[in-house]
């Protein structure tokens, strides 16, 4: 008997936690929380924004063949660097998703929502695109989250439009001839600043959007229109 | 099964993740925050303080000083009443009499004695006025630390706090000033488990008191003037020596959960502190992380294209079984299931299986979405109902143009919520299509298992380890076959010689152990379920077979839960007989037969406490009523007590006079952020015997049926959007 446990073990062992049972106690999950904290980032994959030259016009040439608007979505603090193609239109905003399940949802470039990064922006309130390429005078933003305890939070801001230098942006190995706007955004228990880096045909190729309080902006770049 | 701790989580597994979850528990800003003592009481060194922990906070700590090693569960129950369980490991207990005498309390190399404290916040810390907190230490029981004290601390500046104390009983063992109630009777702990009330702030009183303060956010200076003399460890059973009245130490906040400190303590030795400090209300990750939803497909404006809003559609013959496969098409069927459709030409009720989401706003928000994808433009307004195993629970009705018209409004999940309405479940509408794919239904899973076994005298900590392999048949709609076993693997439990006091008394549970031990493999259930609904509200579960690892035989539940009430109201009926300890079919050995029933009473206080009564006739024939409070939180988190009171007496009963424990509920998601409706249960009896015993019953009604009531729904109603 103890001869047939000892091989049956490493077999029982490597299906321990198996099972279609998703209601029984079930290891799956936090042992994959594990591998991902702890994995070094040099095992990620190769961020799209380090590229070379050479590799990043590899990797447009092939988005562009085929040819689906895409964006490059990059949550630093959640260490998520994702390609985004829209799955959704409503009310003038685009949902944009990645194919693991991170989503962004854009009014003409304004992130108005952000889904599947766990601490979400669940709804928003802000400024227009256009009001924003102004550069100048004040606005007013409000954030809406879920807590740890899913009770919902509101944040108002209040911002103020500044124009910054003209500039190239590079963008997955082409550049872009900018103008950016920043919006100083401050609440008593903190403050941000949005940075928008806009073309010049005044499409808002990149920018910096707060979109978890406490953490490092989103970075939203726009590779096909 | 579980007479002294029951546990389905590998320990392993919960410490890996409370230290996955460390770093983002405790708000954001420095603050000089109330610690724990060695006793894992909020305090300085060794003496408590003034002050308490935030509402609901949840803690951990390992004290150790010399030989003597403490460790404590804590829990601030109300935002003033806190308690702790402390279980103490007394090493070098015999060193100074074994031998000559090694007999009595004296046979025990290492002594463990189980503590329950309780504190409440008299006085909140105001510009002038010091918090002031009234605490009972080892109140019960045996009472080797029994004290009591009042305690002040006032905070001046962002750096300085400064208590001063009051202690009595052990705490006035050095230094005493006077007695300021009358001579403090000798314990007579009896057969324990009962509180000492005739001794509490009487005898001696010693003043006691410190500083704390603050060098850096991460560092903390501590000193004290302890009033304990520590007679029994130094004096007569020389563990260490007490040389001072003076502790001094400095504690590092690692991260904004975890603290450490070392100090000099008593002139003689240095002691350790370790405390995790938990909020069970947010989880550490922030929310629930998954695979974003599909957003809502509005429907074109009905004058631009009017052939989409006709309800043609109603004359296909295939319609239902094509909109059947659409809303299958959008949904990832590993987390939502559709079981039935019905439609009308403006109305469609899904009704769905929530496999994955625990939040059951989520599960209904997702499935709304799916329906704008699925259902035609001439449908307005969506039905869905939450089913479990068959049984419809509610009804959450939402109009497809709030949908289109909110999803990105600000605020949207208040907006929504104030659209929608929670109803008794009802009929399906008259023309529906049942998922016929869906049964039968066969789920496995094969996982490894530790059973623990705690607070024996000798051997604090015994587990059995092996693998469990579970498997769960649904045949049809609310009718199922269960069946688990498990293998050992390793491991030894053996029970306390004295689990047994009165042979009238049934065996019940005090053989838990031999069946751990015997059963090897072991079937622990296999049984037929019959779960449904009798009327609206009125749900109902039949049992027969082998229910669980001791019992076998039927069992018969009816519960009567309104959607929209805060109560429920169940009553069971079981007839069983003990199995054999081989874990094997015969009933043969005890020859013991027991008819059991209770009628049971739910109800959600609010603001998260839930009151649970059940009064009836338990396993070994006696009759009581047992009483249990929980501390819930939206997450999942429930943390609480019961106590069952029987009619046999104390003596009867044995040691601990009456069954009662601690229960736990731990959200697998709180620690992973990851979406999964399992929760980790844990309940902690310090002594475990025949009497107040119940069966271990899987699929009770209260824990599959109210997930989906109106107060429930609310808990996490943000979620819908998610």
């Amino acid at each position: 008997m103890k001869l047939v446990r000892s091989l049956v073990l490493p077999v029982a062992l490597m299906l321990a936690g198996c099972g279609t049972n998703r209601d029984s106690t079930d290891l799956e999950a936090p042992i994959q929380t594990v591998v991902e904290r702890f994995t070094p980032a040099a095992l990620r994959q190769p961020s799209l924004n380090l590229l070379n030259t050479n590799a990043a016009l590899s990797v447009r040439a092939k988005l562009e063949a085929e040819g689906r608007p895409t964006l490059l979505v990059t949550h630093p603090t959640l260490r998520f660097e994702g390609l985004m193609s829209p799955i959704g239109q409503n009310a003038g905003v685009v949902t944009w998703a990645s194919p693991t399940g991170e989503a962004v949802s854009l009014r003409d470039g304004m992130v108005v929502a952000s889904r599947g990064f766990g601490p979400d922006l669940m709804s928003s309130a802000g400024p227009s695109t256009a009001r924003v390429q102004t550069g100048t005078g004040a606005t007013r933003r409000s954030y809406f989250y879920l807590d740890g305890a899913d009770a919902r939070r509101a944040f108002d801001f209040d911002c103020t439009l500044a124009k910054g230098a003209s500039g190239t942006a590079y963008i997955l190995g082409k550049s872009y001839a900018t103008t950016k706007v920043t919006e100083s955004c401050s609440h008593p228990l903190g403050s941000f600043v949005n940075e928008y880096w806009f073309d010049n045909r005044l499409i808002l190729r990149q920018s910096r959007q707060a979109v978890t309080l406490g953490m490092e902006s989103l970075l939203v770049q726009r590779i096909i229109d | 099964m579980r007479s002294f701790l029951s546990i389905r989580l590998t320990v392993m597994t919960f410490w890996l993740m409370a230290v996955l979850s460390l770093g983002s528990t405790l708000p954001a800003r420095a603050q000089f925050l109330p610690s724990t003592n060695l006793n894992g009481a909020t305090g300085l060194i060794d003496m408590p303080s003034g002050e308490s922990q935030p509402d609901g906070y949840f803690g951990l700590d390992h004290g150790q000083l010399a030989a003597m090693g403490r460790n404590t569960l804590s829990f601030q129950i109300t935002p003033r009443l806190s308690g702790s369980f402390r279980y103490m490991a007394l090493g070098n207990w015999n060193r100074k009499s074994c031998p000559p005498d090694c007999k009595g309390i004296n046979r025990f190399d290492t002594y463990y004695d189980r503590n329950f404290d309780v504190r409440f916040k008299l006085l909140n810390e105001g510009k002038y006025l010091p918090a002031v907190t009234i605490g009972l230490q080892d109140f019960i029981g045996t009472s080797l630390n029994m004290a009591e004290y009042i305690a002040m601390t006032k905070t001046f500046g962002n750096r300085l706090k400064v208590t001063a104390g009051l202690g009595f009983g052990r705490m006035a063992s050095y230094g005493a000033i006077g007695t300021l109630v009358g001579p403090r009777p000798k314990v007579d702990f009896g057969l324990g488990g009962l509180p000492n009330v005739g001794q509490w702030f009487r005898g001696q009183a010693a003043p006691f008191g410190g500083i704390e303060f603050k060098i850096s956010d991460k560092l903390t200076l501590k000193a004290e003037y302890s009033s304990d003399s520590y007679l029994v460890e130094s004096d007569r059973r020389e563990i260490f020596t007490h040389r001072s009245p003076l502790n001094f130490g400095i504690e590092y906040q690692a991260t904004k959960a975890l603290r450490v400190g070392a100090y000099s303590m008593y002139g003689d030795r240095i002691g350790f502190n370790f405390s995790i400090l938990i909020n069970p209300a947010l989880r550490p990750l922030g929310g629930v992380r998954g695979p974003g939803p599909l957003p809502v497909r509005p429907r074109p404006p009905i004058a631009e294209s009017p052939e989409v809003w006709t309800t043609t559609w109603l004359d296909q013959p295939d319609a239902k079984q094509r909109l059947l496969d659409a809303m299958n098409a959008t949904l990832d069927k590993n987390e939502l299931e559709v079981e039935q459709i019905s439609v009308t030409a403006d109305t469609a009720q899904v009704r769905f299986r929530n496999v994955n989401y625990d939040a059951a706003s989520q599960a209904v928000g997702r499935i709304a979405r799916a329906m704008t994808h699925a259902m035609p433009a001439s449908i307005e307004t969506f039905e869905i109902v939450p089913m479990v195993y068959g049984m419809p629970t509610a009804k959450v009705v939402v109009r497809r143009t709030d949908m289109e018209a909110l999803e990105f409004a600000p605020d949207a999940g208040n907006a929504v919520r104030a659209r929608i309405s929670i109803a008794e479940a009802g009929r399906p509408l008259a023309d529906r299509l049942t998922n016929t794919e869906l049964l039968p239904k066969f789920k496995w899973s094969l996982v490894p298992y530790v059973q623990t076994m705690l607070f024996h005298p000798r051997v604090p900590i015994q587990a059995l380890y092996g693998v469990r392999l579970s498997a769960n048949l649904e045949l049809s709609r609310g009718f199922l076959i269960s069946a688990a076993v498990n293998d050992k693997w390793g491991g030894k439990v053996r029970s306390r010689n004295r689990n047994r006091v009165d042979s009238a008394i049934p065996a019940v549970r005090s053989d838990t152990a031999v069946y751990l031990d015997q059963g090897d493999p072991a079937l622990t259930v296999l049984n037929a379920v019959w779960l449904g609904k009798l009327a609206p509200q009125l749900y109902s579960r039949v049992s027969i077979g082998y229910l669980e690892l001791m019992f076998g035989g039927i069992a018969a539940e009816v519960m009567w839960k309104p959607v929209n009430r805060r109560w429920a109201i169940g009553a069971d009926l079981n007839y069983v007989a003990q199995r054999n300890s081989d874990g094997g079919l015969g009933f043969d050995t005890y020859d013991y037969r027991v008819a059991t029933g209770f009628v049971s009473g739910y109800f959600d206080l609010g603001k998260g406490y839930e009151v649970q009564l059940d009064a009836g006739r338990y396993l070994a024939g006696d009759v009581g009523a047992t009483f249990t409070l929980m501390r819930t939180f939206a997450n999942g988190w429930k943390i609480g007590a019961f106590a069952t009171f029987t009619n046999l007496s104390a003596k009867q009963f044995g040691e601990g006079s009456f069954d009662k424990g601690l229960k736990f509920e731990f959200p697998l998601s709180w620690f992973t952020g990851q979406g999964t409706r399992t929760i980790l249960p844990f309940t902690l009896r310090p002594l475990g015997r025949d009497g107040g015993a119940r069966l271990n019953l899987g699929n009770r009604l209260i824990r599959l049926v109210p997930n989906y009531g109106t107060y429930e729904y609310d808990r996490q109603a943000g979620r819908f959007w998610k």
